[in-house]
């Protein structure tokens, strides 16, 4: 699926909490963008210094999806976020996707665990709606850290797929004030379930946050023995 | 100061860019002067469709002279190489590759990741 232009129109917003939303957007003339979940577009945002200003954005939604949907945080001093946040229903946006390797490109015969911080949870809630839709027999765990219950995107969503005989969900909160990106608890957990606890190493991982912890939990699972390949990563 | 030799692969003029490591960020995107970052600071255009956030390989390059002159490459930038068209052993990535002295490097035709 080789990346191609579009433009695309803001066909709806949906405010989670003061300073993440959600932007749906619909791909101009009718226009369906293939990709595979778990991917990003890149935004080509009309600010900055020397515009466009670039800036990558996960897909939430399903390639089966009507529209596109992306997460944004608002960052304080980032102004392409800024810019987003100032966009009305029926705002036009450019964009260039779908990008990235961060998917499910063969379900694993192995457990699936999925670890998510804030908005990182976009990806990984695009890949769990493909992998249960499409049956199988091993685990799928899905760690959602965020500061407080109400900054847990998808909630409701995700926890219904507790249904699923197969699936599990648990969210992690940092608490109230925590910053971006720093979630003690999410990285304690993942270390104590699937490091200390045992010394099966055939889990599968995929982990997407903003910022460090990222790195710091893909190299932990990979020292402690996870295959290279076995430990996927989107650090934004 | 050190210099970076751009080559386009398409066929547009080289180019060269001279710079000071003291004065980084020179943009938005990369690390703090990696080549992304200097070339996007001197407004030569490199794609770098994640924004520089090591999560494509839109910023693909081929190094051909002063492979030693670059910061060494870490987890990050390997496995995103992997899944990189097109890929040589003097392919980096220019948002995560640091000059220390000078380069040269061409941009492939082919910097988009598919």
């Amino acid at each position: 699926m080789p990346p191609e232009r579009y433009g695309a129109v803001v066909e709806r917003i949906r405010a989670w909490t003061p300073s993440t939303r959600s932007l749906f957007l619909r791909p101009d003339a009718g226009a369906r963008m293939p990709f595979h979940a778990g991917q990003f577009i890149s935004l080509a945002l009309p600010v900055g210094e020397s515009p466009p200003l670039v800036r990558p954005y996960s897909l939430a939604s399903d390639p089966e999806d009507a529209l596109l949907e992306i997460c944004v945080d608002l960052v304080p001093a980032g102004i392409g976020s800024r810019y987003l946040f100032s966009l009305a229903v029926g705002a036009t946006l450019d964009l260039k996707g779908p990008f990235g390797s961060f998917m499910v490109d063969a379900p694993p015969a192995a457990a699936m665990v999925f670890v998510a911080d804030g908005t990182g949870i976009a990806p990984v809630r695009a890949m769990v709606r493909r992998v249960l839709a499409h049956g199988g027999e091993h685990r799928v765990q899905v760690l959602h850290g965020a500061p407080t219950e109400a900054d847990l995107l998808f909630h409701d969503e995700l926890a219904a797929f507790g249904s699923h005989p197969r699936f599990s969900w648990e969210p992690v909160l940092a608490g109230a004030g925590a910053a971006t990106g720093e979630n003690p608890k999410l990285e304690a957990l993942v270390l104590d379930r699937y490091v200390r606890a045992d010394a099966d190493r055939t889990r599968h991982f995929w982990i997407c946050a903003v910022g460090d912890l990222v790195r710091r939990l893909r190299e932990a699972l990979r020292a402690a023995g996870y295959e290279r390949r076995a430990v996927r990563y989107e650090q934004w | 100061m050190p210099k970076i030799h751009v080559i386009h692969e398409s066929g547009e003029p080289d180019q060269t860019v001279e710079f000071s490591a003291a004065d980084a960020p020179f943009s938005h995107d990369g690390e703090p002067g990696s080549i992304l970052d200097v070339l996007l600071g001197h407004k030569v255009h490199l794609e770098h469709a994640c924004g520089g956030k090591c999560a494509c390989t839109t910023c693909h390059v081929i190094v051909k002279e002063g492979e030693g002159n670059l910061s060494e490459m870490q987890d990050n930038e390997m496995d995103r190489l992997d899944t990189a068209p097109g890929l040589t052993m003097h392919s980096r990535l220019g948002c995560q590759a640091v000059p220390k002295g000078d380069v040269t490097i061409v941009i492939p035709k082919f910097n988009v990741n598919s």
